[in-house]
């Protein structure tokens, strides 16, 4: 508990610290005219923002201020092309494709490490209704072992002939990649984080060397 | 010595505005002022674009939100584009449409603040029991 604690205060205070580092060198970067105040609101804004959300996570440790603020700017162009469709529709798709696109960084970001293996492509589809607009619907996150690591077990040969069969019968996308006996691990850790519902997780592998091996066990 | 060619090309700008606005040649004078603008930008974009990066990369590691920082950096870049046109409005004497200019700036600012502010304004409500 104490150290949950200590280990709060230090990322709250190295946040803070970072962000003050920061701005002040953004603000070396300002035109010293009267849009400087303009600058200094929201960079007051966002003062405010880093000190205070961090007692949001604590209270509400599923409230996600990006999650918000990417509602907020989807909101906006609405109001924007309100008279002009199309236009509303393409820039609230280059808005969505550029928050998955941050929300797969993040993901990398997080799964990376933990096991020997690393991501090889994630592919991430969001709720698009009021509730939760920007939540993550499904996550597929495909892993390929590390170059030069030689950790296939007898193991993980046997998980692959088993899934195979299971699940690729339909999906072309996956033939070539397995699910992932380790993955249950990134499974919690995606679901605490984001909130996902484990059932809408996968974790497939793909491995390079092995797919003649492969082919023939679906075969039999 | 970039610094060096930067002020040398903006002192021979100088002088020859000078010159083409004591012979009477104002209309000459505002392009050579936005050319010289243009030419002083076009020298130090790669260096912009370093410092961008630097800074993007910091806080990504920092853990501070990137879409703050993008907004930030958009304010700025916003600010200055502004200036630049407002101030050569000024220099050609039309300073109704300077000021349109940074009316411009502010609105699209502002616009660019709103997601933060409303944002901060779902936080207080939240964390208020």
């Amino acid at each position: 508990m104490n150290l949950a604690i200590l280990d709060f205060l230090r990322n709250w205070v190295k946040d803070i610290a970072v962000m003050f580092i920061l701005l002040s060198i953004v603000e070396l970067a300002l035109p010293n005219n009267n849009m400087k105040r303009y600058v200094n609101v929201v960079i007051g804004l966002m003062i405010i923002i880093v000190i205070i959300s961090p007692f949001i996570k604590l209270i509400n440790s599923s409230f996600n201020i990006e999650q918000e603020i990417f509602k907020s700017i989807v909101e906006g162009v609405q109001f924007e092309y309100a008279d002009n469709s199309d236009l509303q529709e393409l820039h609230e798709r280059q808005i969505k494709e550029t928050y998955i696109n941050m929300l797969k960084e993040n993901v990398k970001a997080t799964i990376d490490g933990i096991l020997e293996y690393q991501v090889d492509d994630i592919k991430i589809s969001i709720f698009e209704d009021e509730d939760n607009y920007g939540n993550i619907r499904d996550i597929e996150i495909v892993m390929a072992p590390k170059d030069g690591s030689d950790s296939y077990d007898e193991d993980t040969i046997k998980t692959i002939k088993i899934e195979e069969i299971k699940i690729d019968d339909s999906n072309k996308e996956t033939e070539k990649a397995t699910t992932f006996k380790d993955g249950d691990k990134i499974k919690d850790i995606l679901y605490e984080k984001y909130n996902v519902p484990k059932d809408n997780i996968k974790i497939l592998i793909y491995n390079k060397g092995e797919e003649g091996e492969l082919s023939g066990e679906i075969s039999q | 010595m970039e610094i060096v060619q930067i002020v040398g090309i903006g002192l021979v700008a100088t002088i020859l505005i000078v010159l083409l606005r004591q012979s009477n040649r104002a209309d000459f004078a505002l392009l050579v002022s936005i050319i010289t603008g243009l030419i002083i930008f076009a020298m130090i974009i790669d260096k912009v674009k370093y410092i961008v990066d630097t800074l993007g990369n910091l806080s990504r590691n920092a853990n501070i939100e990137f879409t703050y920082f993008t907004t930030i950096l958009k304010i700025i870049g916003i600010a200055y584009i502004v200036e630049f046109g407002a101030q050569i409005s000024r220099d050609a004497g039309e300073e109704a449409i300077a000021s349109k200019i940074e009316l411009g700036g502010k609105i699209i600012i502002m616009v660019l603040a709103m997601p933060i502010l409303l944002t901060l304004m779902d936080l207080i409500i939240k964390i208020l029991p």
